[in-house]
């Protein structure tokens, strides 16, 4: 059931019923009132009626000029009387010591119980008693004319009391109904307006709950419900933020296989392609068997490069590195080492120049970030270049420096550089056996260190890498 | 002669679609630009294209794009596999789409495919006194009638587009009994047999171990 409707229904009946009880009080307030000022006027008028009788007793006794009247004229005085001067009334009964003497009025009403009660009293008795579907007012007593024992019972119809009270008890039911419409339907309508904003604000969910996320609710309202819009915008916000992360993992995750696919899918087209010429074709010159061979062990050798590399990236991102102090002295001192052959082979000469600093770093890991950096200052040098590795202290930090002078990079690839399966230039990258995957995990191994790569580079000048790491001496101090 | 370009520019693929062709008997120019690509297609009667998508200079559906379809037919050679690529690149007006990598083979199949669309293959072929006239359906031999079963007859033809070059039964069955066809590589050389016996060729259609047949050249 919806709110409204509740609160409509329960209204409704909570001011009927209420209307009911008050209109209910009132009334049979009013009407012990009226009951008890009919009782009095009862009660006078039959001490009215008592009165004549004795008068007229006396009168007549006087007239007569008797001293004692016999109790057959008394009966006659008081038969006459009634029946004279209060024929109006509604019932009067009077009853001397054997039994009825003479009643005006209805038949039906024998009062009996009300005859035993004044034989036992003195005063004036009255009762409220119904006969046949009307309601009396009673009122008895005992009066004596001439030494002779009379009852006189008077009484008032009164039945317009109760049905006037039951008339007016019908009329404030209807009156409450209707009053209780008009309310609920002002009710209804005021609940209309305060609920307004909350459809509203349902709207506004169901449409960010629809993919909009960047929908945003208007506060307003009560405060309840701004309380509500703002939460629910907080949420919103979130949801937001989260999505636009997650859609970004997404999407990167899929550049990256796409790029992968596409990396995979070129070296296996020349495999497979001359691997079926060999097959199929008829008459192959040696010369031509060695050259197509020849292409079937580089392209090999391409996906060899590629799935060490892409196997390397898997493992830097998903092991846990063992931070161990590392003196950069014997780190580049290794290096050196390892790219001796490789630089002199190539004409190219190589410069270190290192202060003593210990970091904190996975040795291996570590060393293949520089090495990779340094991978890409030999391919970028011809012959007679000039590498320049150095480490050196600046606050902190450890800075690892790769300067050398080739070919330079374009300002458009700087920026995807170290996206996986970049290349600037692809055919001189491949040649060079190159994958496209050594930034990438460059970045990698730098985020899970704490460190930080920055690449300076002049077209046809050469390039400068830096790798920022805090010493371990920093580390320390911060850790602490 | 029919003349094909090939743009791709991977050193390597281009080198391979440059043999794959010149088996096939095509002529050829090659460049690694799609901006190259373009202005060659626009100067020269190419009958084919052979066209990578991810090309420097310009992307092979922006190629597709500036030329005229209707003149000069496209295979696009592509290593993305998305679907969408595909119904981009055949509504862009592309011939057909090869995803690699691919058979040389099967390159060489869809190429012929897309030039007997155009009108532009043979329909008489000459192998030595066997003269095949396509259009007619008729096979001669000395200038005697050979009556040929239609499956005999689509298979010595498919011979014939590739002299020289070893076919496998499994691709001589997706060829001729079409790709969804099941049956076993024995139905192949049955009807090898057959053909051998009423051409009398069992010296230039020969067994190729573990691989399956090949037609030789007589010359």
């Amino acid at each position: 059931m919806k709110l409204w409707f509740k609160i409509f229904i329960s209204t409704l009946f909570l001011v009927i019923a209420m209307i009911n009880v008050t209109v209910a009080v009132i009334l049979t307030n009013n009407r012990s009132l009226m009951i008890s000022r009919e009782r009095s006027r009862a009660v006078s008028s039959h001490e009215f009626i008592c009165a004549t009788l004795k008068n007229n007793v006396a009168y007549e006794r006087l007239r007569a000029d008797q001293f004692v009247m016999s109790k057959g004229d008394i009966d006659d005085i008081v038969k006459n009387t009634i029946l004279k001067q209060f024929a109006e009334d509604d019932i009067t009964i009077i009853y001397d010591e054997k039994g009825e003497l003479t009643r005006i009025g209805s038949d039906s009403v024998n009062p009996s119980e009300l005859l035993d009660k004044i034989k036992s009293k003195n005063d004036i008795y009255s009762l409220i008693n119904d006969f046949n579907g009307k309601s009396y007012i009673f009122a008895a007593s005992e009066i004596i004319l001439e030494e002779n024992e009379y009852y006189v019972i008077t009484s008032q119809d009164i039945t317009e009391i109760y049905t006037e009270g039951a008339r007016q008890l019908r009329f404030a039911q209807m009156i409450s109904v209707f009053l209780a419409c008009i309310t609920a339907v002002i009710l209804l309508i005021m609940i209309k307006l305060f609920l307004r904003p909350l459809n509203e604000i349902n709207k506004s969910i169901n449409e960010i709950s629809n993919g909009n996320y960047s929908k945003r609710l208007k506060i307003r309202g009560s405060e309840e419900l701004r309380g509500l819009s703002e939460n629910i915008n907080i949420m919103a916000g979130s949801i937001e933020e989260n999505y636009k992360k997650i859609k970004g993992v997404a999407d990167e995750r899929k550049r990256f296989i796409d790029s992968l696919a596409h990396e995979i899918k070129t070296p296996l087209t020349s495999i497979l392609g001359f691997a079926d010429i060999l097959r199929i074709k008829k008459n192959i010159s040696p010369e031509e068997i060695s050259e197509y061979s020849g292409i079937i062990v580089e392209e090999a050798k391409r996906l060899r490069t590629l799935s060490g590399k892409l196997m390397e990236l898997i493992s830097s991102g998903n092991g846990s590195l063992e931070l161990r102090p590392v003196n950069t002295e014997n780190l580049l001192g290794d290096l050196k080492i390892a790219f001796m052959p490789i630089v002199q082979a190539k004409g190219i000469e190589l410069m270190v120049e290192c202060e003593s600093l210990i970091i904190n770093a996975d040795e291996d890991i570590f060393k293949s970030l520089i090495c990779n950096i340094l991978d890409n200052a030999v391919k970028a040098s011809g012959e007679g270049g000039k590498i320049y590795l150095s480490c050196k202290r600046d606050g902190d930090y450890a800075v690892f420096s790769v300067k050398d002078s080739g070919i330079g990079i374009s300002e458009e690839d700087r920026k995807h550089i170290f996206e996986a399966f970049y290349m600037a230039d692809k055919s001189r990258s491949r040649k060079q056996g190159g994958a496209g995957l050594g930034l990438a995990l460059c970045a990698e191994i730098a985020k899970k260190h704490n460190a930080r790569i920055t690449l300076e580079s002049t077209l046809g000048k050469g390039t400068e890498v830096q790798v920022l790491i805090k010493t371990a001496e920093a580390g320390n101090n911060e850790a602490e | 002669m029919i003349k094909l370009l090939i743009a791709e520019d991977d050193e390597n693929i281009r080198r391979m679609l440059e043999v794959t062709v010149s088996i096939g008997g095509y002529e050829f120019d090659t460049c690694g630009d799609g901006l190259e690509a373009t202005e060659k297609i626009k100067h020269n009667n190419y009958d084919l294209v052979l066209l990578d998508i991810m090309l420097p200079g310009c992307s092979g559906f922006e190629v597709v794009k500036k030329i005229n379809t209707e003149k000069t037919p496209v295979i696009f050679l592509t290593a993305l596999q998305d679907v969408t690529d595909k119904v981009r690149g055949l509504k862009l007006g592309a011939e057909d789409y090869i995803v690699k990598p691919f058979e040389p083979v099967e390159l060489l199949a869809r190429i012929e495919v897309i030039l007997r669309r155009r009108n532009k293959h043979k329909t008489v072929f000459i192998y030595g006194d066997i003269t095949v006239d396509v259009a007619k359906h008729t096979v001669k031999k000395n200038d005697r009638d050979i009556t040929l079963t239609p499956k005999e007859f689509e298979l010595f033809v498919y011979f014939l587009k590739n002299i020289d070059i070893a076919l496998t039964r499994e691709r001589l069955l997706s060829v001729v009994w079409g790709y969804d066809f099941t049956g076993e590589t024995r139905t192949v050389d049955a009807h090898v047999q057959q053909i051998r016996k009423k051409l009398e060729i069992q010296n230039s259609l020969i067994t190729v171990p573990k691989l399956g047949y090949r037609l030789e050249n007589k010359e």
